[in-house]
């Protein structure tokens, strides 16, 4: 059986002379498909970094099984097609970047005939060639130590990939390029399993997104992954002049939108992507209509986090 | 066992200032005896433990608290091997500490033509190595249990412990007492004197048991001990 | 639809089983020689000539090395250690052998209930209370230096060193040393 398998898993955290532990994870069930991208948001303390600890058999569980290829998580078979970038970044720091990378290539068993081809690509795809891979990692910056970590879990093209607060710390040209990175395991097949605070860099990324709260899922939404999906366009009429709801809905109509609601001087519309946003704005201006602000609402999984009353798990 | 993980220990060894000091001091010190007492032997250049305390410190727990261990432990590397790659590597570091600093004493001594025999420093070296790969397996085994350089702390602790019981068991005339403190204390220095076992007769099986069983069982308790490790920032 | 069990394959916690087994085959292995030689203790050579109490003095005048008295006795535990790191051993032995006329003065009481005369008269001059005890005389006479107890082959061949220049320093250069009245 391929892909992830996760069935009824539990964890909970005991501390020395406490009555009750701390209740990581409850009853987790779900299954990831090879070569789907998955995302993992919630809270801080959801047990987002205890599930990916899991599935990497970092922890055990007090129930539950997971199989990756059916295997179980901490099988050799799996290590070798596995990738990680964890959250809290440690690495040798007396290593320099491309020894460090090196130093994985050979514990990852990848032939070492490509070491050296290998490692200076790896640090090319992540903009840390020429001089800064040669430098001693103890000089690096937290953004660049981010860079190196991506570099070392795409060592050897994973199969699995999990990755843990990926772009935390990174600065803003290194978000476009993990971007670009993530979407581009997209058409290599690789089943990632991303962990992530930043809603729109999941909702880019993956097709599918738990929700976690209390150590349980909430909700597995299908994003549709760099597809654009439908959203919500709140329009301010100056003045409050905004017009009648016939006239609102036929501007909608005819640029390929629709009317969701009228409340002078708002109103707010259902559009398709960001261009049929921009033609509707065009047409409302044409049309006369005094737009003083036009935003977006919230994405649906900025929508998920915020609707969901807290607590309401536990 | 696993090269790469051997190569990393070293490597990370000669990079860091305080161990290398730490080292120099320790084995340059008994080679100034060598040069101004005379008449030093080679047991002037004394034993191991500097050498394998200082190269081993903190040989697992440190990878643990630094949180090496996560990236580690996400490539195809087996607990077991990593154990045992971290004994072999401060072991072998420590053993051919030892050798170079004994090959400087001999050059010494051949300078002042005092030469000891062959046979003298075959069994000297051999003890030195046998030395150092007992005490690497302890100290693995104090290190799979207590993160950072804890190991160092247990080690001497159980060693301040062990002493103590020894001297109460000599002190109280308790025979029992005094030979449990000193088979910890040898438990905790696991070594053989080839010179004597060479001599005696009928040959001593004793000491060669103790040596093997403090080593397997150290191993074995510290590969368990990493085995059964849970790497998390949430259980510490 | 129930996962399938994981397929038995190649963990990386394997557990160390034959290490495991050694580990405690070589356990009861250590007890079982610990116990045996304990009651079959094998005979370290003792690499020292001991001399007789009575040819000694004479041999020390007349090579005008210092005596080196050992007093011990077959129970004490300390005393056997002392024997394999320092008698049995071959570098320790000849050195001792260079420095030293040396002498076993053997306490019996345990074991016979009663010392030989030279014994008792030696135990007695020397005041010794507790084995092992290790006193070396010069030669020319003077102070002798009285170490009590075993602490460790380096901590006694250092101490025996000292003591043996001491000996060999004339009368009225030689700092006072243990506790030994003069002759």
């Amino acid at each position: 059986m391929s892909g992830i398998v996760v069935e009824g898993l539990s964890k909970t955290y005991r501390r020395p002379l406490a009555v009750e532990g701390v209740r990581a994870l409850v009853d987790v069930s779900l299954t990831i498909a090879p070569g789907e991208a998955f995302g993992i948001i919630g809270p801080n303390g959801a047990g987002k970094t205890t599930f990916l600890g899991c599935l990497l058999g970092f922890l055990r569980p007090d129930s539950g099984r997971i199989t990756i290829d059916g295997h179980a998580p901490d099988d050799l078979a799996v290590r070798r097609v596995t990738g990680y970038l964890p959250e809290r970044l440690v690495l040798d720091r007396w290593m320099s970047g491309r020894g460090f990378l090196a130093y994985h290539h050979a514990l990852a068993k990848l032939p070492a005939a490509g070491r050296a081809t290998d490692v200076d690509a790896a640090l090319e795809s992540v903009g840390l060639g020429g001089e800064a891979g040669a430098r001693g990692i103890r000089r690096y910056s937290r953004g660049m130590l981010q860079r190196l970590g991506l570099a070392q879990a795409m060592l050897g093209r994973p199969r699995y990939l999990f990755l843990d607060e990926p772009a935390s710390g990174v600065d803003p040209a290194g978000v476009v390029l993990f971007r670009r990175l993530l979407t581009d395991l997209k058409h290599r097949d690789v089943t990632v399993i991303l962990n992530s605070h930043q809603l729109d860099q999941v909702e880019r990324v993956c097709d599918r997104v738990a929700f976690v709260r209390g150590g349980k899922v909430e909700a597995i939404e299908t994003v549709a992954a760099g597809a654009s999906h439908a959203r919500m366009l709140r329009v301010r009429a100056a003045g409050g002049a905004i017009g009648t709801r016939e006239r609102l809905e036929s501007l909608a109509t005819s640029v390929g939108a629709s009317l969701h609601d009228v409340d002078p001087p708002q109103a707010r519309f259902t559009v398709a992507d960001d261009a049929s946003a921009a033609r509707l704005i065009q047409a409302l201006i044409a049309a006369g209509v005094p737009v003083a602000e036009a935003t977006p609402e919230e994405s649906r999984l900025e929508r998920l986090f915020l609707d969901t009353p807290p607590g309401a798990s536990s | 066992m696993n090269a790469t993980l051997i190569a990393a220990l070293w490597r990370q060894r000669l990079t860091s200032p305080i161990r290398l000091v730490l080292l120099g001091s320790l084995m340059g010190m008994p080679l100034l005896a060598v040069v101004f007492m005379h008449g030093a032997g080679l047991s002037a250049l004394g034993d191991s433990q500097g050498a394998v305390l200082v190269l081993g410190a903190g040989m697992i727990g440190q990878d643990v608290s630094s949180g090496v261990l996560q990236l580690l432990f996400a490539r195809p590397v087996r607990r077991p091997d990593y154990v045992v790659s971290r004994w072999l590597g401060v072991a072998i570091a420590a053993s051919a500490v030892a050798l170079v600093q004994l090959g400087l004493a001999l050059a010494l001594m051949a300078a002042r033509d005092s030469l000891p025999g062959a046979q003298d420093v075959f069994l000297y070296a051999a003890g030195r190595v046998i030395e150092s790969f007992g005490l690497a397996a302890v100290l693995a085994l104090f290190s799979s249990l207590i993160p950072g350089f804890g190991d160092l702390a247990l080690y001497f602790l159980f060693t301040l412990s062990a002493s103590v019981v020894h001297w109460v068991g000599q002190v109280k005339q308790w025979p029992w007492l005094d030979r449990a403190g000193s088979e910890i204390l040898a438990s905790l220095q696991p070594k053989l004197d080839l010179a004597q076992l060479v001599h005696a007769s009928p040959m001593p099986w004793f000491p060669i048991v103790s040596y093997a069983s403090t080593v397997t069982l150290c191993l074995a308790l510290a590969i368990v001990a990493v085995n059964r490790k849970e790497l998390s920032y949430a259980s510490g | 639809m129930p996962p399938a069990e994981p397929r038995a394959g190649d963990s990386t916690r394997r557990s160390p089983t034959v290490l495991l087994i050694a580990a405690l085959v070589l356990l009861a292995a250590r007890v079982a020689t610990g116990l045996y030689e304990e009651r079959h203790p094998p005979s370290l050579p003792d690499l020292v000539r001991w001399r007789p109490i009575d040819a000694a003095v004479a041999e020390a005048r007349q090579t005008r090395k210092p005596l080196l008295y050992d007093f011990t006795a077959d129970w004490c535990a300390p005393c056997q250690t002392m024997k394999r790191d320092l008698f049995a051993d071959r570098e320790a032995a000849a050195r001792i052998e260079r420095m030293f006329v040396p002498v076993r003065v053997l306490d019996r009481r345990q074991e016979e209930g009663r010392n030989p005369a030279e014994v008792d008269s030696l135990q007695r001059r020397f005041h010794i209370e507790s084995f092992p005890t290790l006193v070396v005389v010069p030669a020319a006479g003077g102070d002798s230096t009285v170490l009590v107890g075993y602490q460790g082959r380096q901590a006694a061949l250092q101490q025996l060193a000292e003591a043996q220049v001491r000996s060999m320093m004339p009368l009225r250069f030689r700092p006072r040393a243990g506790s030994a009245p003069p002759r």
